[in-house]
């Protein structure tokens, strides 16, 4: 294919708003998928993203299209995920396309998120192409969320397209559009291989696939390439493109998207964002790469059977090739013995990992409560970042304390604008501005954009949830890293049975501690079942205890008759009795389930 | 009616002690929180049922050949609702087709309600020597709770009456940690059941069964769940209360007066071979542990293709088995450790090596080890055995003692070989 007839494109959208439904239907148009083949969101593959109905992974598909005008055109389509924990996906995606496709859901308008990927975007100066989907809905709002995205985004209103990815209304217009709008790539063909390597992943038999964007000249099988960061030299055993299942190809040439199987089997050879090309008569200069995603959250991810940590480690290594977001580096606790300090963009990105890592490699997991990172100055003038409650110095040795707070967007109609508001000055946010984002009738049905900045250990638990309920479901949320400010904040220990479970620290404001330890107490109190011996529960500020509660010794555990011989019962009763306990971590001598290590989660009410 | 001839002993007696347990699913209703295989509403299965039972009867005898049945046990269900003359028949080919101890143990369960006199009478005449009869509870609420289809007085005058029938030797079923059943209330049934002096009394802590309908109003909250510290207060009181009225506490949840032990349930708990026949009956028997199919109709259709085969071929494949399992030596040991256990005076160190040809530190050091200190296990001069405290947390021992790869079901289950 000719660089002339190709064209990358991504679909980005706020979550929700029908990117992959949308991609359904141009895999459909372009009879990439046999009809028997199709399901919905067919790019959704992983068995996450389609119990969770979200996407989680970026997921490109080469798609064969023949215009009206009886020309054809290889569309390379990136269909990215809406959630914020996931940016870095859609930030990557974005970097190996030269126009991007804008879904705005004609019942909603204009979200949060839709603004920070039409920002993301605009930075590499993509062309854009903006679709008002689900107008076959019965609340939908074509005209006003046009003219919305006229408004905010400031494209030509005979620009704006509408479609119904659900009947597969307006879907050839997009795909012309497309055509017409989003430039071809501009590589050199002939000049020495630059690839970028978008995203990566394991594979059993064929080692690491990378996934590229070539930019200038041709990757064939049976070449000797070298990755120009890692300096990694190997031989390709296949060139394919995505299908969206893999599919072996001639070559991959300027402009084109595809992977390449590197039959590496060591995972740290390769890193998403390095730029591949010859090992001989290769590129002068590497391609500029990728930012590193910036971690937000971290949490200690410790194999539940402590036997299995080179098996965690494996995982991570392993996953991580596959999630370039991911952070981790080894650490240890004295109840949970070797695990991992893992950094994540947010709290469902740290579920996702710890669900894939349990199913994907079948490593059980603990994970103890997510903490955000704090800067520290010490009394001695030292700088250290904390990211673990167990490294914050002792209370005599801080000179201050500084923490994350983050810049919020939330978009609603001014209706809710006062809920909102009390929401997150109860958070310890504080108000930045507001826009208008449409003309609107009615003062309260008119929608806005405020943005405020609050700490983001207040946003983290509950704080989405919150908003869509005082909202009635309107509002939508963004938020960016914004800066280091100074907070109070102390380390509240938890002891269980007179042991201080380091896995249970955490970092709480000073003025709440002790409440929190309170609340902290009373649920680990449900939380941990009852052992053969009375455990008590403490919490303790600076060595200080501020609350006490007890677990009292189980009296009772036995099973009722042996009814009428039928032994296997009983055995299969008591076997399951025993995975429940191996589900558990034993502390000391308490067993500790897996979910009191996240109790301070869900001490908001 | 007079006991049904016994067959001439013609050679020296079979070496091996064989229990059977017969099973009688019928009920008039079902309880509350039963999860037996019981039903109600089948009396029409009825007729069927029985010739099925004589016929898998029949089945097993030259399987059963070398051994000797020294206990019978008529389980459901309610075998107190089958006809003097379906359990004539059954008596019979029991007579007829194995070789029974001549003091064998006849144990029949049964309900208040159709204990009258006449019924009484021809069950013992048939040779019944045992009867568990299911009480439960002495207050009429409490029997509301369960479901039960008898008021306290109807239990009450049923025991008198087997008494006057001159069975000599009954076993009382209670149930305690009852909903919302205060310690006081508990100790009135006990001390009114203790009053008509039964020889054996089975007390069992409630389970709320998944499945049931009890367990059902649990779950829409209609119930609060049993508080296990207030059934813990029961069962240590029960077992200090029966101790001084001379009941030997000899498995975790029964009692008896000295000598008379189930030795049935003994059987069970001591991993003796016992053949089960009926629906959904369980055996353990050639080192193999298997069940009947649980529905009646399903049986009694089984049987007779079962009863066909060997008719037409002279062997039979035991079509009404619906699966087993052949345990490990290492599942094995566990079960026998795990039941022994439950007997009260525990496992014997010595004997357990001799039968399985490896000790019990060997098997199980780690954990009885632990145990010993957290003092939910004890060393006797010549045992291994639950405390007093470990007696309602055997669990806690029980799961420590399982072998760690869990013991997998044959789904196609092959009949032990023999010939007809
Ligand atoms: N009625 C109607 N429903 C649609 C349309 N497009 C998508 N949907 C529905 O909207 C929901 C979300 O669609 P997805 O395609 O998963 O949205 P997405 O943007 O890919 O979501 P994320 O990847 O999680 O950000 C699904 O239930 C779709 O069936 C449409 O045009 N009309
Ligand atoms: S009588 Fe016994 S077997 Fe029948 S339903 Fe009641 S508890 Fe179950
Ligand atoms: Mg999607």
């Amino acid at each position: 294919m000719d660089q002339a007839h190709i064209r990358n494109f991504s679909i980005i959208a706020h979550i929700d708003h029908g990117k992959s439904t949308l991609a359904d239907r141009m895999i459909e148009l372009t009879g990439t998928v046999a009809a028997r083949a199709m399901q919905e969101q067919l790019l959704d593959q992983m068995d996450l993203e389609r119990e969770k109905g979200i996407t989680i992974k970026a997921q490109a598909v080469r798609l064969a299209y023949r215009a009206a005008d009886g020309a054809d055109y290889e569309l390379n389509l990136i269909d990215t995920p809406g959630h914020v924990d996931f940016a870095y996906e859609v930030s990557r995606a974005l970097a190996a396309c030269e126009g991007a496709v804008l879904v705005v859901d004609a019942t909603k308008g204009i979200q949060a998120q839709t603004l920070a990927n039409v920002y993301q975007a605009l930075d590499l100066d993509l062309a854009l192409v903006p679709v008002v989907n689900k107008v076959d809905m019965v609340a939908a709002e074509p005209e006003r969320v046009a003219q919305e995205i006229v408004d905010v985004i400031g494209v030509d209103p005979n620009e704006v397209l509408f479609a119904s990815a659900k009947s597969g209304q307006g879907i050839n217009d997009i795909l012309t559009a497309i055509v017409a709008q989003v430039p071809p790539p501009a590589g050199d063909p002939q000049a020495p291989l630059r690839a970028l390597v978008f995203d990566s992943k394991y594979d059993a038999y064929k080692g690491v696939l990378v996934y590229v964007r070539v930019v200038d000249g041709t990757i064939r099988a049976g070449q000797q390439l070298r990755l120009m960061q890692q300096g990694t030299r190997f031989e390709p055993l296949e060139v394919g493109c995505f299908r969206p299942q893999l599919e072996v190809v001639q070559a991959l040439t300027a402009g084109q998207v595809g992977y390449v199987a590197t039959g590496l089997k060591g995972v740290g050879d390769s890193r998403v964002g390095d730029t591949l090309t010859l090992e001989r008569g290769g590129a002068p200069e590497p391609l500029p790469g990728y930012r590193p995603a910036k971690a937000m959250v971290f949490a200690g991810l410790y194999p539940t059977d402590a036997d299995r940590y080179s098996d965690l480690r494996d995982a991570l290594e392993r996953l991580s090739l596959n999630d370039a977001s991911l952070q981790w580096q080894p650490e240890s606790s004295v109840a949970l013995g070797f695990g991992f300090r893992c950094g994540f963009l947010g709290l469902l990105h740290m579920e996702i990992i710890q669900e894939r890592l349990e199913r994907e490699f079948g490593v059980a997991l603990i994970a103890t409560a997510p903490s955000v990172e704090y800067e520290v100055t010490r009394t001695d003038g030292r700088e250290v970042v904390v990211d673990s409650p167990s490294e914050l110095p002792a209370p005599n040795e801080i000179a201050e304390v500084r923490e994350p707070w983050m810049r919020i967007t939330v978009t609603t109609p001014a209706r809710y604008l006062g809920a909102v508001m009390e929401l997150v000055q109860g958070r310890r946010g504080r108000f930045e501005k507001l826009e208008y984002l449409d003309r609107g009738g009615d003062e309260g049905d008119q929608r806005v954009m405020a943005e405020y900045l609050a700490p983001l250990s207040e946003i983290l638990v509950d704080f989405y949830d919150q908003l869509k309920s005082r909202s009635q479901g309107y509002a939508s949320l963004d938020y960016q890293f914004a800066d280091y400010l100074p907070a109070r904040v102390a380390r509240l220990d938890v002891m269980v049975n007179g042991d201080v479970v380091d896995a249970l620290s955490t970092i709480v404001p000073v003025d709440v501690a002790a409440a929190q330890g309170r609340k902290l107490t009373v649920a680990l109190r449900e939380l941990i079942p009852r052992q053969l011996f009375d455990v008590p529960i403490q919490a303790a500020i600076g060595g200080r205890i501020v609350a006490r509660e007890t677990v009292r010794a189980m009296r009772k555990n036995v099973l009722a008759k042996c009814y009428g011989g039928d032994v296997t019962r009983k055995r299969k009763l008591l076997e399951a009795q025993k995975a429940g306990k191996k589900r558990m971590k034993m502390v000391g001598s308490v067993e500790v389930p897996q979910e009191a290590f996240m109790a301070v989660l869900k001490l908001r009410e | 009616m007079a006991a049904p001839p016994r067959p001439a002993s013609s050679d020296a007696p079979a070496a091996t002690a064989l229990a059977l347990y017969l099973h009688i699913p019928f009920c008039t209703a079902k309880c509350g929180y039963c999860d037996f295989n019981s039903y109600a509403g089948l009396e029409h299965v009825v007729p069927d049922y029985t010739p099925a039972l004589v016929q898998e009867l029949a089945l097993w005898a030259p399987a059963a050949r070398d051994f000797r049945v020294d206990t019978v046990f008529f389980g459901g269900g309610t075998p107190s609702l089958s006809s003097l003359a379906d359990l004539e028949r059954i008596l019979r080919a029991v007579y007829a087709q194995y070789t029974v101890a001549p003091d064998a143990e006849w144990t029949l369960e049964a309900n208040p309600s159709e204990l009258t006199a006449e019924h009484l009478a021809g069950m013992r005449g048939l040779g019944i020597n045992r009867l568990s009869i299911g009480v439960q509870s002495l207050h009429d609420d409490e029997l509301a709770l369960l479901e039960r289809q008898h008021s306290a007085e109807r239990a009450l005058s049923a025991v008198e009456a087997a008494r006057a029938a001159g069975f000599d030797n009954l076993n009382i079923d209670l149930i305690f940690g009852l909903i919302g059943q205060p310690l006081a209330r508990w100790q009135q049934t006990l001390e009114r059941a203790l009053a008509v002096r039964p020889e054996h009394l089975s007390c069992y802590a409630l389970t709320v069964e998944p499945g049931t309908a009890l367990y059902y109003r649990v779950a829409k909250g209609q119930l609060p769940e049993p508080d296990p510290d207030v059934v813990a207060d029961q069962f240590e009181w029960t077992r200090d209360r029966l101790e001084r009225a001379g009941y030997r506490h000899y498995e975790l949840s029964n009692w008896a007066l000295p000598g008379r032990e189930c030795r049935h349930n003994l059987v069970y708990w001591r991993s003796d071979p016992y053949l089960g026949m009926g629906a959904g009956a369980h055996s353990f028997f050639a080192g193999r542990r298997f069940a009947n199919v649980d529905a009646p109709t399903r049986y009694v259709e089984a049987v007779r293709a079962s009863a066909a085969e060997r008719a037409a071929t002279g062997r039979s494949t035991l079509q009404q088995i619906r699966g087993g399992e052949t345990p490990s030596a290492a599942t094995l040991r566990a079960d026998a450790a795990i039941l022994g256990l439950r007997l009260i005076e525990g496992i014997d160190p010595h004997a357990f090596a001799v039968r399985f040809g490896c000790t019990l530190e060997a098997a199980f050091g780690p954990a009885i080890k632990r145990h010993l200190r957290t003092g939910l296990l004890e060393r006797t001069a010549d045992r291994l055995r639950l405390t007093a405290r470990g007696q309602f947390l055997a669990n806690e021992v029980f799961v420590e003692l399982l072998p760690d790869e869990p013991a997998s079901p044959e789904r196609a289950y092959a009949a032990p070989e023999h010939e007809t």
